[in-house]
């Protein structure tokens, strides 16, 4: 890869999930295979003319005789797109058309409407229900193939733009890096649970673990060896803690991990495992193992006496320099006499 | 010589191909007479949704065929169901039943000269 990418250039998007740069949650894209389209009528002979022309084209065909059974196959089958037939007993096809716009996971499936009422006003009522499109009986062939095709590639280019949509909503939140999340999700969710922790008077821990003399590893062993050491480390740290913890990238080789209903003990016994999970195997050092360890520094806060978080990061940035000072690889939860006083409100 | 009933052109070209049509013909011999007998039993019970509604389907079927003439009976009959006028709907089912019996007599013929081909 040559030139860096730029967030604000849509390629972007294409570099990470080609390229495989992305390392945050897989994002499901649909899966190159035939178009599946439902054909929709309860009478037989259109029902046979369209599905056997349409399947000759290579397209998947679904039938169904009526709305309920169309219905079905919709949940079931998830179609790419759906003839329908207005005039049919019990519920017309106008009918189902409003139902499937009302519920949120048919909204957007692409409807032509296909009927033998070809006046004006059946047409533009149609097409105000939410149809895409709508054609009249006898069916021409070309022409509904034609207007299939258009359909099918104005909604291949919406669900690209909701995976670019929902690729950058997440680039926001995680750390490309390492995948955990970054330092604004990491605000976003200390904010949270602090606000949380306040409310109902619960337990908060919060460890910062900075990666031991890590411009040495990245002098020694090249950048491209630092990066993998920080995703291991973060991976490691992922695998210690709990579901419930949020762990994030808090800048260079320091992460931040929450933990909810943790108090002081229960947070240096998470950070202690953290530590030994990383020291416990050593790292791959550019195809050399190598030792690699983490100090940590720990804040525990109840909220019942209020306090901010800037004051709770600095209580744990203050016991992380002592680890460091103390020797590395340790963990050090914040005292207020060895620590000196950075908040009011944080306990111990 | 009188007019036929369907197009077999336009029926071919709908269709695509010999096979497909035949197949057609069988599902709207089998089909569209159940259909038309609701047309008869609607009209006799002078229900106008049902032979509104059997009259639409017909002639969506038939239309496929190029079945024009019988086509256009059946959409008035299902205009003039659908306003209600039982009483114009009954000359034009007694159109219907003839046309209807001259295209499937048409479409039994070009059943078999097919199957014989």
């Amino acid at each position: 890869m040559g030139l860096s990418p730029r967030l604000a250039d849509l390629d972007y998007v294409d570099w990470l999930l080609e390229g495989g740069a992305w390392r945050g949650p897989p994002i499901a894209m649909t899966a190159s295979r035939a178009h599946h389209i439902l054909v929709v009528d309860d009478e037989q002979v259109n029902l046979l003319l369209l599905s056997r022309r349409l399947a000759q084209r290579g397209y998947e065909v679904s039938t169904a005789g009526s709305a309920e059974e169309a219905l079905h196959i919709i949940h079931t089958n998830r179609p790419d797109i759906l003839l329908l037939d207005i005039f049919m007993p019990k519920v017309s096809g106008v009918d189902l058309l409003r139902k499937l716009r009302e519920s949120e996971g048919t909204s957007s499936l692409p409807v032509i409407l296909v009927s033998a009422l070809g006046d004006t006003s059946h047409i533009v009522r149609g097409l105000e229900e939410g149809a895409n499109d709508y054609v009249t009986k006898p069916v021409n062939q070309p022409i509904l193939v034609a207007r299939i095709e258009a359909l099918l590639r104005s909604s291949a280019m919406v669900r690209r733009l909701e995976v670019q949509t929902e690729i950058l909503a997440r680039l926001a939140a995680y750390d490309e890096l390492t995948g955990v999340y970054n330092r604004r999700s990491l605000f976003h969710a200390l904010e949270n649970e602090m606000s949380r922790s306040g409310r109902y008077g619960r337990d908060l821990g919060v460890v910062l673990f900075d990666i031991d003399h890590f411009k040495v590893i990245n002098d020694a062993c090249g950048h491209a060896a630092g990066d993998a050491i920080l995703r291991a480390v973060a991976q490691r740290a992922l695998d210690a803690l709990r579901s419930c913890d949020t762990l994030c990238r808090y800048g260079g080789e320091e992460f931040c991990a929450i933990l909810p209903e943790t108090n002081a003990t229960g947070a240096l016994r998470a950070a202690e495992r953290v530590r030994i999970a990383v020291e416990i195997d050593p790292f791959d050092g550019a195809g050399q193992p190598l030792q690699v360890t983490v100090s940590a520094g720990i804040a525990a806060w109840k909220g019942v006496r209020g306090g901010d978080m800037p004051d709770l990061l600095a209580c744990a940035d203050r016991a992380l320099y002592r680890a460091k000072h103390a020797g590395r690889n340790r963990v050090h939860l914040y005292d207020e006499a060895a620590d000196g006083q950075v908040p009011a409100t944080a306990t111990t | 010589m009188s007019k036929s009933s369907f197009e077999l052109a336009e029926a071919l070209e709908q269709a695509g191909d010999p096979e497909l049509l035949r197949e057609l013909v069988l599902v709207l011999l089998d089909e569209g007479a159940k259909k038309f007998e609701m047309v008869l039993a609607a009209d006799k019970s002078g229900d106008a949704r049902s032979l509104e509604a059997a009259a639409h389907a017909l002639k969506g079927a038939v239309v496929v065929f190029g079945a024009k003439s019988i086509g256009a009976t059946f959409e008035e009959i299902e205009r003039a169901a659908r306003a209600g006028m039982l009483a114009q709907c009954r000359p034009l089912v007694q159109r219907a039943e003839g046309e209807w019996t001259a295209l499937v007599g048409e479409l039994q013929v070009w059943l078999a000269s097919a199957r014989e081909e």
